[in-house]
């Protein structure tokens, strides 16, 4: 999608914002990037943004708005996923194994992290298993670590919200909440050992 | 080592099967949790002899396998002997090794985390986006759409017209029918008063040929159109109309009401 032949159009009422976005991603067959959004509607992205979670907050749709690393999707809501898996068709429910459950967790709830920082957390080899989650397209490689070997780092996908029912991350449920007050700074710890003596380099492609 | 190794891995009767647990640190916490220990230095010193023991009992796994509870077997290795011997002065420069203990709970609380997507996984939960489900290569693969029956024999003209035409040519013969050669002989005896069977087949093209007007004479003999005799085993045999047969209906073949003339020969 390339805006630029257009001429910029003119700011949308605010009050008209959130109908808009509700018709311009009804119409994206994709995910909608956040800033074409804010482009065409000719309203700064935190006003998208803003709009866009109010969209999200009214019970009574049948729809959700996914919203995944800058980008918004219309999605069916995940309390009607049983009928709509019906009228589907899709009778198949992929079941994740508990290898394959632990290793998504830990990436979902720690993104972005490395193949190493998965093995190291889990104390056994990952490769297959990442190798799962991506070819069922749940997981993803976001960039690279500027670190030596430039190990890819890994997060979930927009597969993985819908899958699991999340409008974002921020709809995972929170650890101390089930778990009874495990630290989460833990695992920012951990992760800053693994880290250690990785030298500072430009954020920039490494261009290999 | 060897005495243990033909146990399978169990920790008193608390089962590990082998595909169901997920490493070393799911050995770990379990055996801390069974023992009802909060994660600590002191918790894993109390599960060490278990531990080995219990990876002294993976000798029949892979080597890779194995080599994962070797990694945390030495770092509890480590952890113990620090508790039994006196500490040395730590270099600065040493990077902090990554504590067991803080590991494990970090796992505990991935554990905690793959539970709660395991439970929306059970729930069913999901959101679909618009084309899901047309595009999705899952149905595709599962789904055929119907077909009439015709699909099936268009398919196979199609593959027939493909196929290099080649006219395959099989040898036929002739098979003379018993009728026929039944007209044969009586015809034959229509000339002469008698004739020999091997004049008949004589005319006969092949064995096949020949047993059917053995069979047409044995069929003439039944219905008493012919009289056969065979002086000797294996001699000559000579057919001869019978009188009843050729006397009154000369002309017409015997075989036009075989049934009726049967009768009237039996009575």
């Amino acid at each position: 999608m390339t805006q630029a032949e257009f001429p910029a159009s003119a700011g949308v009422d605010p009050g008209d914002l959130p109908a808009l976005l509700e018709a311009l991603l009804l119409v994206s067959p994709e995910p909608a990037q956040l800033r074409d959004l804010a482009d065409i509607a000719g309203v700064p992205l935190s006003a998208v943004e803003e709009a866009l979670s109010q969209l999200g907050q009214d019970p009574s749709r049948g729809w959700v708005v996914i919203q995944h690393r800058g980008t918004a999707h219309l999605s069916s809501a995940p309390r009607f996923a049983s009928y709509v898996r019906r009228f589907l068709r899709l009778d198949r429910e992929v079941r994740l194994s508990g290898a394959a459950l632990e290793t998504l967790a830990l990436i979902a709830y720690r993104q972005p992290v490395t193949r190493a920082e998965v093995e190291a957390l889990r104390g056994v080899d990952c490769s297959r298993v990442l190798a799962t989650l991506h070819a069922r397209e749940l997981i993803e490689v976001a960039g690279r670590l500027p670190t030596v070997g430039n190990p890819n780092q890994y997060v979930t996908s927009i597969e993985f919200l819908k899958q699991f029912g999340l409008r974002s991350l921020a709809d995972l449920p929170s650890l101390d909440e089930v778990s009874g007050g495990v630290s989460e700074h833990v695992f920012e710890e951990i992760l800053a050992d693994l880290r250690f003596g990785a030298p500072e380099f430009p954020e920039n492609d490494p261009s290999t | 080592m060897a005495t243990i190794s033909s146990a399978p891995p169990s920790l008193d009767g608390y089962q590990l099967r082998l595909p169901t647990f997920e490493g070393p640190l799911d050995v770990l916490l379990r055996l801390i949790e069974r023992d009802q220990l909060s994660i600590s230095d002191i918790s894993l010193l109390a599960v060490f002899d278990q531990f080995i023991e219990y990876v002294n009992a993976l000798e029949s796994s892979t080597p890779e396998f194995v080599a994962e509870f070797v990694t945390v077997a030495g770092r509890l290795s480590v952890l113990k002997s620090r508790a039994l011997l006196p500490r040395p002065v730590k270099t600065v420069d040493e990077p902090d090794e990554i504590d067991l203990v803080r590991q494990l709970e970090e796992y505990r609380a991935v554990k905690v985390a793959a539970a709660l997507l395991a439970s929306r996984q059970q729930a069913g939960a999901g959101a679909f986006g618009r084309g899901e489900g047309i595009a999705s290569p899952l149905v595709e693969s599962a789904r055929f759409p119907p077909q009439p029956p015709s699909a099936l024999t268009t398919a196979v003209s199609r593959w027939l017209t493909r196929l290099p035409l080649k006219p395959v040519l099989v040898p036929a013969f002739r098979v003379v029918s018993l009728r026929e050669m039944v007209g044969r002989i009586t015809s034959a005896l229509t000339l002469d008063r008698q004739t020999s069977f091997d004049d008949i087949r004589g005319a006969c093209a092949g064995r096949q040929e020949t047993a059917v007007a053995f069979l047409a004479v044995l069929t003439l003999m039944r219905r008493r159109l012919i009289d056969v005799t065979q002086n000797e085993l294996f001699g000559p045999i000579t057919l001869s109309r019978s009188r009843v047969a050729f006397d009154s209906r000369s002309e017409s073949s015997p075989w036009d009401s075989p049934q009726t003339n049967g009768r009237k020969q039996a009575d």
